[in-house]
């Protein structure tokens, strides 16, 4: 159950960095289009750290894999495509990124291609949300039968994959307000597009529960946890009112209360799977390794506390 | 080409580009580090501006390096299911590790970069560097001793399909994970500083006359010449490693094809027939390098059955490795004599001298390259030796040579961007920037 916990952890940090970094550079890259000084409000908080991001998922990965054998094996046979499609996209990105910020802002074919793909790279990453809650996937020893553009095209993965762009948008764009409150002239726009995409995203959520209400998944989640959905949907309306009272600092607050709601949601949705009908959270690997990897777990607290706790020691300092 | 070809050209192209990225990441936060204290301790501002300037540089080679390195975590995945699902059961510890080693070696990162100017007392700023050199050893260290299982399995017992009796401490310090840690850690240092040297001889070509140039470029040359002989060292323990746990891939790498003692070391030549024709021949080498006896007998590749033996060009680019090892360590010992003798050093900042020193750094890689280019073809055909066939680690998935063509016409793109951006990151951040140079 420990396990459980952490790996849903590390995904949740993940989509929440992940969501803000991917967020930033579709702004950036749409503005750039549309006004440049904005666009270049936004390139401030555009860094080669957030590249510590690809670490969470990497370390997902790794957990995924050490907690559950036969992860990689379903997984690894059935995602090939997409997954290689986000990698083709994540290695453009870092190039054309690494171009951008360090020799030529404004070249025309290096924004595109960093603005693009960062818009790619979390559609593909989300099918393995609809792979996960719902599919159409048999393991017969070791055969896997499954059809490569069901998990591409599906009705479900492609609704998810709008919620995805959604859902990175409206993240992003109060991580803008809160941060660039000094800056007048983001605020307009980035309010504009926040009530946009909330008003969108309540429509959207309540159209997909309708839609898909006969997939178990959002059956469950309809059957037993309608509250949680409910809050989900009252954490937007409030949200609108502290934009009307300019209370910037909080919505990013809200927003991610709406994150972590949305993960909740998702686990106890497709509790108790990992992996729908295939891979339960009870199938773990064997006793040796998750001593193992319980010992990495205490290692990493004692290690990578003490160092962001100076890390952030000296982002206070220098801003003194 | 069949969906194996496709998927062991596709990992090998991935990992040939990631390897760049993973030996800089390695190798350059050492460099930086020994700058600043040697600057510190010498009271030279040229080394602190290099060592400022190369941490920039780091940076970008960081935010690609974790891009290609998601790339390569995930197509073991994707390409080898059943592998990762059998290294999930016996040694995905090292991996979990790494992950730990990677995060700290991001946040002191941040904390030396932002910091530069900020301390009183530049030690305490120079001690910032410490746990980024050794977080970046340790992940380096970690993946290879993943390596090192593939090569030399342990831990676990594999009887019938079943895997039992798992000590994952084991399978990370397995047999060959130390000597194997050593080698890879001695050439991540190696090609990192011969390329740095090699960018710097390049500048004082191109008519650059102060002092910080040379400054750099000696310094550099003198860690090539520590280096190059631990690397020199640690290569000896590794092919003693090799005769010892893989004898098919020694053989293979040597061309030995009839077992006997007293094996000659032989250099080149052209394969006809199972026969290695025009080699140049050194008497009984190979037999002492590989068991430390002029007579011992050294297992030829007729003693283990055609179809496991590794492919025979390994020769050529296990070949290539020593020579340009050997090479290496003999010119920057001449080097080293010219910087004692204090009246001849001129002569070493000569054009021809410069222009071969600037060949052998960029040639550095190539050697990085072919060392693993043996390493991992010479297991053919296992993907864990004698546990595991990499025909039987292969994704079932039909789409991989769609996937491979993806990533061939990415990695062409991403390889002329590569040399394009390093040679324009100098040149675009003006050294003033940094500070004045002397």
């Amino acid at each position: 159950m420990i396990e459980y916990f952490l790996l849903n952890l590390l995904l949740f940090v993940y989509l929440t960095l992940v969501s803000i970094e991917f967020g930033n550079s579709i702004y950036y890259y749409v503005f750039s289009k549309v006004d440049v000084n904005i666009s270049k409000v936004i390139f401030r908080y555009i860094s080669p750290i957030w590249e510590l991001t690809n670490t969470f998922l990497v370390l997902f990965i790794v957990f995924l894999i050490a907690l559950y054998p036969l992860a990689p094996f379903i997984y690894g046979t059935i995602m090939l495509v997409p997954i290689g499609i986000a990698l083709f996209f994540f290695l453009i990105r870092a190039f054309s990124f690494v171009y951008i910020y360090e020799f030529d802002e404004n070249s025309i074919l290096f924004k595109t291609l960093y603005g693009v793909s960062s818009f790619f790279i979390p559609i593909f990453l989300v099918t393995y949300f609809s792979v996960s809650i719902f599919n159409n996937i048999k393991v017969i020893g070791s055969f896997i039968s499954y059809s490569v553009s069901s998990i591409m095209f599906s009705p479900l993965s492609l609704a998810l994959m709008l919620f995805a762009i959604l859902n990175i948008l409206y993240l992003s764009a109060s991580f803008l307000l809160m941060y660039t409150k000094e800056d007048k002239k983001l605020i307009p726009e980035m309010s504009g597009f926040f009530i946009i995409l909330s008003s969108i995203m309540i429509f959207t959520v309540s159209l997909f529960f309708y839609i898909f209400r006969s997939i178990p998944f959002f059956s469950n989640i309809l059957n037993n946890y309608f509250l949680l959905l409910f809050l989900y949907l009252f954490l937007f309306v409030l949200s609108q009112g502290l934009l009307i009272f300019k209370e910037y600092r909080y919505i990013f607050s809200f927003s991610l209360l709406q994150m972590f709601l949305l993960y909740i949601i998702y686990t106890l949705g497709n509790y108790p799977y990992i992996l729908y009908r295939n891979i339960t959270l009870y199938q773990l690997n064997n006793s040796q390794m998750l001593h193992a990897i319980l010992f990495v777990v205490i290692l990493a607290l004692i290690l990578i506390i003490p160092s962001l706790i100076f890390f952030i020691y000296f982002l206070r300092r220098k801003s003194k | 080409m069949n969906n194996l070809l496709y998927a062991r050209s596709l990992m090998g192209m991935s990992l040939g580009f990631h390897i760049i990225f993973a030996y800089l990441g390695v190798g350059i936060p050492l460099l930086i580090s020994l700058a600043e204290l040697i600057g510190i301790v010498r009271k030279n501002d040229n080394l602190l501006i290099f060592a400022k300037r190369l941490s920039y540089a780091l940076v970008i080679l960081f935010a690609i390096g974790a891009a290609s390195g998601t790339a390569v975590a995930f197509e073991l995945s994707l390409l080898w299911p059943p592998f990762m699902s059998f290294i999930s059961k016996v040694d995905i510890f090292p991996f979990a590790l790494e992950g730990i080693a990677f995060v700290i070696e991001v946040i002191f990162l941040g904390i030396y970069i932002y910091n530069w100017d900020k301390f009183k007392n530049r030690l305490y700023h120079w001690i910032c560097s410490i746990p980024i050199v050794l977080a970046s050893l340790a992940s380096a260290a970690l993946i290879t001793t993943v390596n090192a299982f593939m090569n030399t399995p342990a831990g676990f017992k594999y009887v019938n399909g079943k895997i039992t009796d798992i000590e994952p401490i084991k399978a990370l310090m397995n047999p060959t994970s130390f000597v194997e840690v050593f080698h890879v850690a001695a050439t991540a240092y190696l090609a990192t500083f011969f390329t740095i040297g090699a960018i710097y001889a390049f500048y004082i070509i191109k008519g650059k006359k102060e002092k910080y140039y040379k400054n750099v470029l000696n310094l550099c040359m003198i860690l090539v010449l520590i280096f190059s002989i631990i690397t020199a060292f640690s290569g000896d323990l590794q092919g003693k490693a090799v005769a010892k746990f893989n004898p098919e891939k020694l053989a293979a790498s040597e061309s030995v094809f009839h077992t006997h003692s007293g094996v000659s070391e032989r250099i080149g030549g052209i394969f006809s027939n199972d026969h290695l024709l025009y080699a140049l021949k050194v008497p009984d080498l190979l037999s002492f390098l590989a068991y430390g006896s002029i007579n011992a007998k050294v297992v030829g590749l007729y003693s283990f059955p055609k179809s496991s033996w590794p492919p025979l060009f390994i020769h050529y680019t296990f070949d290539t490795m020593v020579i340009l090892g050997t090479i290496y360590v003999i010119y920057s010992f001449i080097y080293f004599l010219g910087l004692l003798i204090k009246k001849k050093t001129e002569i070493l900042y000569h054009k021809w001298n410069l222009w071969v020193l600037v060949i052998m750094g960029m040639s550095s890689f190539i050697a990085v390259e072919c060392g693993w280019v043996s390493a991992e073809v010479g297991r053919y055909p296992w993907i864990i030796y004698h546990v595991m066939r990499i025909k039987d680690a292969i994704t079932a998935s039909a789409y991989v040579p769609f996937i491979f063509y993806l990533f061939l016409l990415t990695f062409i793109f991403l390889f002329i961007m590569m040399v394009f951006l390093l040679v324009q990151f100098f040149k675009r951040r003006p050294i003033y920037r940094d500070g004045k140079i002397t």
